[in-house]
């Protein structure tokens, strides 16, 4: 099993480079000591940062929400050049069409944390004494974040991946009269 | 200067052990560092002041020294003035203590017991620098995510139009999402990108509506063969477009067979043919069932014969059928193609519902209008259909409404506006009628629509206009119809001719 979830990190290997290059810079700016950066290690922690335990609810939230948040726009911004070519027309003839489609599939393989931090995250905001408005507020959040984990852990995150990138373009295409109306604005 | 010694056996610190001692002495030290600086600063001081500095520092070191003796060894311990010193035999730390990371100083045990690293390395980690790779992979995701999301926007008003097609076919609106789609190829042929999913979906689309009939078999080949390579067609993915491409080109080539029969000199009089002539024609025409149609693969490189399509062979038989008069025949060949090809409601659908209505079977018209609209809600030969049966059954009302729906989609299809004029008529609105004949008149002449126009002007009294519309209709050759005729002699109303036999002018 980690032979193969290693192999899909290295098969996602710029979002792998990314998201742990966010974790890095998410352990800097909260003074997280960082135990081993190396983001290919044959270990569960493949393709994430080692560090300590997080101390409190600001670094906790950083470290799980910056990198997924980065990694998802980042996915988004690569399928829209990718996903609309290979899936949506049909455009198959051109390579950039393919690397950023391959693009936007490695960083929404990539945008999880890890399993140590979604139950960090789970015992600083959801504990019994936590506060009950920031558990609604943040519990979709953690709902995809503590569902993909899970997944990640059998490597099923590629699968998923795939998969969004293959129904992104329809999905988003609900938002193209949000851009046809913000273009009309600025021209 | 009094040296260490001296220090030691006035304060009487030769008691404690080395290590305090040590630390004492330190402290000793640093006030002997301040009383030599002041010693050195005397010479701009006066004697009194002298003497002040000189005691201050004398009480600082007192107020240390004895700080330092009241405290337990834990107690220096805790506060870090001194390390417990934990000897082995050889005196230096053991390999367990030694931090992981350095290996070189002790383990940080007030982090836990189970703690790697010294404060050091701690204090080191939380600064780890960042590798170069990571920068420049950082670098250079960002400009190719700039890229894409450029390349993206270029392609923004195709991309938009192929959503609107898509929406368009999910309601059935198939003309439309045609419409659409076509939109959409062109401007990606234009930056000369092949839309490989468009070309395919807008074939089958051609396949379920055939528009343009024989044009449209040729245009589904074309869009194809444009989407598909030759070892991709061969692919079991793409069968189904295989197949469609196939029953194509069977399709035309059994119309082109029907075409090089008709052309004989001998059956293209049709509307003067004697029955010898017609059986003849009828039984050549037949015989196409029996035949091969050879299908050419794209490459043009292997031909397969394949048999020529019955369902349209007797939809040729109907076609000659209807032209020579005969029309009993028609509705016998219509119905075949009904039996061997149901799927194709575009061959059939609206002849069969236009005979079923003239027949006064108006359930059985209202059943093929309901599939042509299913199939396609933007369908003007559906519309038509439902305007008719509800103009014949007696309600206009419906019926100009059914024309109205229709012409939402289709705003020029002039056979929806002549039945709007007829629906009008029946209800004795002849203003309103002619407002929309001397629209479509004014626009372009229809045969089919003169006549109707004549039985507005005559119903309104226009005598000079029905005499101009029947000059016009002379000059192209279009005679007056035996039912129009009969109108004109005022064997039937209007409203007869709009709502019993035929229903229509013809």
């Amino acid at each position: 099993m980690i032979n193969l979830y290693v192999a899909t990190r290295v098969l996602t290997a710029m979002g792998a480079m990314l998201r742990a290059f966010w974790e890095q810079l998410v352990c800097r700016i909260c003074g997280i000591p960082a135990e081993d950066v190396r983001v290919f290690k044959v270990s569960e922690l493949c393709g994430h940062v080692e560090h300590e335990l997080t101390e409190n609810k600001k670094q906790t939230f950083l470290i799980c929400f910056l990198p997924f948040v980065l990694n998802f726009i980042l996915s988004v911004c690569f399928l829209l050049g990718g996903a609309y070519k290979i899936v949506y027309v049909g455009d198959l003839k051109t390579l950039t069409g393919y690397l950023f489609f391959w693009l936007g599939i490695s960083f929404a393989a990539n945008c999880v944390p890890s399993f140590e931090d979604v139950l960090s995250f789970k015992d600083f905001f959801y504990s019994k004494d936590s506060n009950i408005v920031l558990k609604v507020i943040l519990a979709p959040f953690f709902a995809i974040i503590y569902g993909f984990s899970i997944l990640e852990r059998y490597s099923l995150t590629f699968v998923a991946a795939i998969l969004f990138a293959i129904a992104f373009p329809y999905v988003f295409s609900y938002l193209f009269p949000v851009i046809v109306t913000i273009s009309q604005m600025i021209s | 200067m009094k040296d260490e010694k001296d220090l030691i056996d006035e304060n009487e610190l030769s008691d404690m052990d080395e290590n305090a001692e040590e630390k004492v002495l330190d402290v000793a030290a640093l006030s002997e560092d301040k009383l030599s600086a002041a010693l050195d600063k005397s010479a701009t001081y006066g004697d009194n002041a002298l003497n002040d500095e000189l005691e201050k520092l004398a009480q600082t070191f007192k107020a240390e020294l004895q700080k330092a003796q009241s405290m337990t060894e834990e107690e220096l311990i805790k506060k870090g003035i001194i390390t417990p010193e934990y000897e082995d035999e050889e005196g230096a730390i053991p390999d367990d203590e030694l931090c992981t990371c350095c290996g070189e100083k002790r383990k940080d045990k007030s982090r836990g017991e189970n703690y790697e690293y010294c404060k050091d390395c701690r204090e080191a980690m939380k600064n780890y620098p960042f590798g170069s790779l990571n920068i420049i992979s950082l670098i250079v995701t960002v400009v190719l995510a700039v890229l894409s999301v450029y390349s993206f926007s270029l392609d923004f008003v195709p991309y938009n139009t192929v959503k609107e097609a898509n929406g368009y076919l999910k309601q059935d609106r198939l003309d439309s999402a045609m419409s659409a789609y076509d939109g959409a190829i062109s401007a990606f042929e234009d930056k000369e990108i092949t839309a490989k999913w468009l070309y395919l979906k807008t074939s089958k689309i051609l396949f379920d509506t055939m528009p343009s009939g024989v044009n449209s078999m040729t245009d589904i080949v074309t869009r194809l063969d444009k989407a598909l390579s030759v070892a991709e067609l061969k692919m079991p993915i793409y069968g189904e477009y295989a197949n469609l491409r196939e029953e194509s080109l069977v399709l035309y080539g059994t119309m082109q067979n029907f075409y090089k029969i008709v052309e004989n000199e001998e059956y293209v009089d049709f509307e003067n043919l004697s029955d010898e002539q017609y059986k003849q024609a009828m039984t050549e025409i037949g015989s196409l069932i029996d035949t091969e149609i050879a299908v050419v693969s794209k490459d043009g490189k292997t031909t397969k014969m394949v048999p020529a399509n019955e369902g349209i062979v007797r939809f040729c038989q109907y076609m000659y059928a209807y032209s020579a008069g005969k029309y009993a025949d028609s509705y016998q060949y219509m119905n075949k193609v009904y039996e061997t090809e149901p799927s194709y409601l575009w061959l059939y659908a609206y002849e069969l519902g236009v005979v079923e209505l003239q027949g006064g079977e108006y359930e059985k018209a209202e059943l093929y209008a309901d599939a042509l609209l299913q199939t396609n809600i933007e369908s003007s030969d559906g519309y038509a259909l439902k305007s008719s049966i509800a103009r014949m059954t007696g309600k206009s009302d419906e019926a100009i409404k059914f024309a109205d729906d229709g012409l939402k989609y289709d705003t020029n299809s002039t056979e929806l506006k002549r039945l709007k004029v007829m629906a009008y008529v029946t209800q004795g609105e002849y203003e309103k009628a002619k407002e929309i004949s001397d629209e479509v008149i004014a626009n372009g002449s229809y045969g089919l629509f003169h006549m109707t126009a004549i039985v507005v002007e005559n119903e309104l009294g226009n005598d000079d206009k029905v005499k101009s519309y029947i000059e016009e209709m002379e000059k192209y050759e279009v005679d007056l119809t035996d039912r129009l005729q009969e109108y004109l002699d005022g064997k039937i109303t209007a409203k007869q001719l709009f709502t019993e036999g035929t229903g229509d002018v013809e």
